[in-house]
């Protein structure tokens, strides 16, 4: 009796933590089991790779179709690569820009034949701007128009190397270097993008958002685990991050879940009352990448921002030659004086 | 018979139920406050290295390897008059810099009482330059006019004059190695089973350290914070790294800058609940005649990091241009 009872401890000592491994871990439908790290969490850890060629909304020629077939996912991804040629020469009167070496949006649709990232609205387009939303975006358009480059000031946060261009949050397939990799520590999640070394340091203990007043260039996330999935939750961002025209009342909610050993799906909602009329979300599968990530620069290198401004100087001085018919010694007083870096350097002009 | 095959099911089930109970004992054994759950030693948490002792010894203190007590008291008190000094100069020096409000260098110096950061070569500053590097290194005009313009007593002719701080590069907290700086001298250590990361809050840059026993990266490929590889002897993480950019910089050695062969070898110590010893061993025979070694405790913290924001602030760097234009249209 004694000796039985003995066993059937032991045997139930064994199932306990293998239940509950079982639960934590979820069981795909072919059998393939989330791995879990050392303390138990679900394993997203790696270097994911989320390169895809399947636009963020649908294109307004497919405005129904949710989906393509085999047959039609070839034929537009095809017709995307063409559109993307960058080997052929600039337009006339242009520099031109990086050739096809430089870029790396991938090849490839995602597998499910999506028409757009976006699966929330089911129209798979950005939901309308509220009036307010929309007059800030015509402002900042004409402001483009009018004063693209007096300043650093007015060009993008990607281009001055504050935020990735694709590095969020939230992360969106774009040009080159879709990587990030996922670190799990206890009590933490490190999200570290290639782009621009940018590392999210994200607290799994459900400790409060900071005060609504300390707004960060990433905002403020706070993550935690809904079953297999890390929820990551993420406010107080600063009036000058902007996703898609985007104001600090962004509230955004991603989600990481592992499908198999070698896909990460990403989903994130954005949520923007000030913005768009209703929430919306988007799906972007990401692929386990064996290749490590090395550290990307941007600032140092940034010889771009003094040539892109330098420039609209020189174009500022030629139409104001044109304009006067003054020589351009004297017609430089016409022009902006300007405080930027690329007009201050001796040497430089 | 039955009983005896009874008997050996329950032998199964005490093995099993050892099988089962020893990683939790191991676990138990080593649950320490300064172990992970699974065993490596434990150096998470938020530090600081602020110190008031200096990074190399003053040639005052010439021959001096610690100060007393009395004399470290006295040191902290001569700092603490200049911060307060520093304050009440502030309305006559109008084109001064930070009041003492933005300065966080600590106020103590480190529990050992040494008189510099540095602790070997002896004398506690930093070797001779090797000849080669003296043949490189810039001219003493050229050093001058660098020094007058990070200063603010001299013209700027481009950003690239100014330090890779200056310019929202790449702080000295940061390094490898890590040394203090006027403020935000503040960590955040996190660990997996195969990495360490440590987060800075200068310009929010992160060391992401494998510990999986990786060959370093190809020689040609060259990073601002080098090439990190970490791994465990005994208690201490022993992380080496290579593969410096030619633009780094180490801090105080300021106009000299590392070779290719530059290797930085640190240790970092849990050695109680609230303090990790922090010493590295700077190699690049190259540049210096020997090795050179330095030590800053890293101290707990019981605040968070925030986000440090850097170039988006950055109105000064077109300031100090304009201003270096501004004198010399001047001086014509």
């Amino acid at each position: 009796m004694s000796d039985r009872g003995f066993a059937a401890v032991a045997v139930i000592v064994l199932m306990v933590p293998m239940t509950v491994a079982g639960q934590v871990g979820g069981v795909a439908p072919d059998g393939w089991t989330v791995p879990l790290t050392a303390d138990g969490q679900p394993d997203l850890q790696g270097v994911w790779d989320f390169r895809t060629i399947t636009p963020m909304e649908r294109p307004s020629e497919l405005a129904e179709k949710e989906f393509l077939t085999d047959e039609e996912a070839a034929e537009v991804a095809q017709e995307i690569l063409d559109r993307r040629d960058h080997d052929r020469p600039p337009r006339e009167g242009s520099a031109g820009t990086y050739n096809q070496f430089w870029w790396d949006y991938g090849t490839r649709l995602t597998d499910d034949n999506r028409t757009s990232l976006i699966v929330e609205p089911r129209d798979g387009r950005i939901p309308p701007l509220t009036p307010d939303a929309q007059e800030r975006a015509e402002a900042r358009g004409a402001s483009r128009r009018d004063h693209p480059a007096d300043s650093w000031e007015d060009r993008s946060v990607a281009e001055r190397c504050i935020l990735g261009f694709n590095s969020g949050p939230p992360m969106r397939p774009s040009a080159y270097n879709n990587n990030v990799q996922v670190f799990q520590a206890p009590g933490y999640v490190v999200i570290l993008n290639e782009m621009v070394h940018d590392a999210r340091i994200v607290p799994l203990d459900g400790r409060p958002h900071l005060a609504p007043h300390v707004g960060q260039w990433h905002g403020d996330s706070r993550g935690y685990w809904d079953g297999d999935t890390l929820v990551v939750d993420t406010m107080n961002f600063t009036h000058k991050t902007s996703f898609r025209g985007s104001t600090e009342n962004l509230h955004l909610v991603e989600r990481f879940t592992r499908l198999d050993a070698d896909t990460l799906l990403y989903e994130f909602t954005v949520d923007d009352p000030s913005t768009f009329t209703t929430p919306w979300t988007a799906v972007v599968p990401m692929a386990k990448n064996p290749v490590p990530m090395y550290e990307y620069a941007c600032h140092e290198g940034n010889y771009g921002m003094e040539g892109i401004l330098a420039g609209h100087r020189a174009d500022e001085l030629a139409a104001a030659v044109a304009k006067t018919g003054m020589k351009q010694v004297n017609a430089r007083v016409y022009v902006r004086g300007g405080s930027d870096a690329s007009s201050v350097s001796r040497g430089r002009e | 018979m039955r009983h005896q095959s009874l008997a050996a099911a329950s032998n199964l089930a005490v093995v099993l139920a050892l099988v089962l109970v020893m990683p939790v004992s191991l676990v138990g054994q080593t649950a320490s406050p300064f172990r992970t759950a699974w065993g490596q030693p434990d150096l998470q948490g938020t530090f600081t290295n602020k110190t008031i002792t200096p990074f190399e010894r003053p040639t005052a203190l010439a021959g001096k390897e610690f100060l007393t007590v009395e004399e470290a008291a006295e040191l902290e008190q001569i700092r603490a008059a200049e911060d307060t000094a520093r304050d009440s100069e502030v309305p006559a020096d109008i084109v001064g810099n930070y009041n003492t409000h933005w300065f966080d260098r600590g106020t103590a110096v480190v529990g050992t009482r040494r008189t510099s950061i540095i602790i070997d070569p002896p004398d506690g500053r930093l070797p001779s330059l090797t000849p080669e590097a003296q043949a490189k290194a810039p001219s003493p005009e050229e050093v001058r006019r660098l020094e007058a313009a990070r200063r603010g007593r001299g013209l700027i002719d481009t950003w690239e004059d100014l330090d890779l701080n200056d310019r929202c590069i790449l702080w000295p907290t940061a390094g490898p190695p890590m040394l203090p700086t006027a403020y935000n001298n503040n960590y955040q250590i996190l660990q997996t089973p195969d990495y360490v990361a440590i987060f800075i809050e200068m310009i929010h840059d992160v060391r992401i350290i494998p510990l999986d026993g990786r060959p370093h990266v190809a020689h040609g490929v060259r990073q601002w914070l080098g090439d990190a590889r970490g791994h465990w002897e005994g208690d201490t993480l022993v992380v080496e790294t290579t593969h410096f950019s030619d633009k780094t910089v180490i801090r105080a050695a300021n106009n000299v800058k590392p070779t290719d062969a530059l290797r930085v070898v640190e240790r970092f110590r849990r050695v109680d609940a609230d303090t990790i010893e922090y010493r590295f061993t700077i190699e690049d025979p190259k540049t210096w005649t020997h090795p050179w070694t330095g030590e800053v405790p890293w101290t707990r913290i019981a605040d968070e990091l925030y986000e440090y924001g850097c170039h988006e602030g950055n109105y000064s760097m077109a300031t100090m241009l304009s201003g270096s234009r501004t004198s010399e249209a001047a001086s014509k």
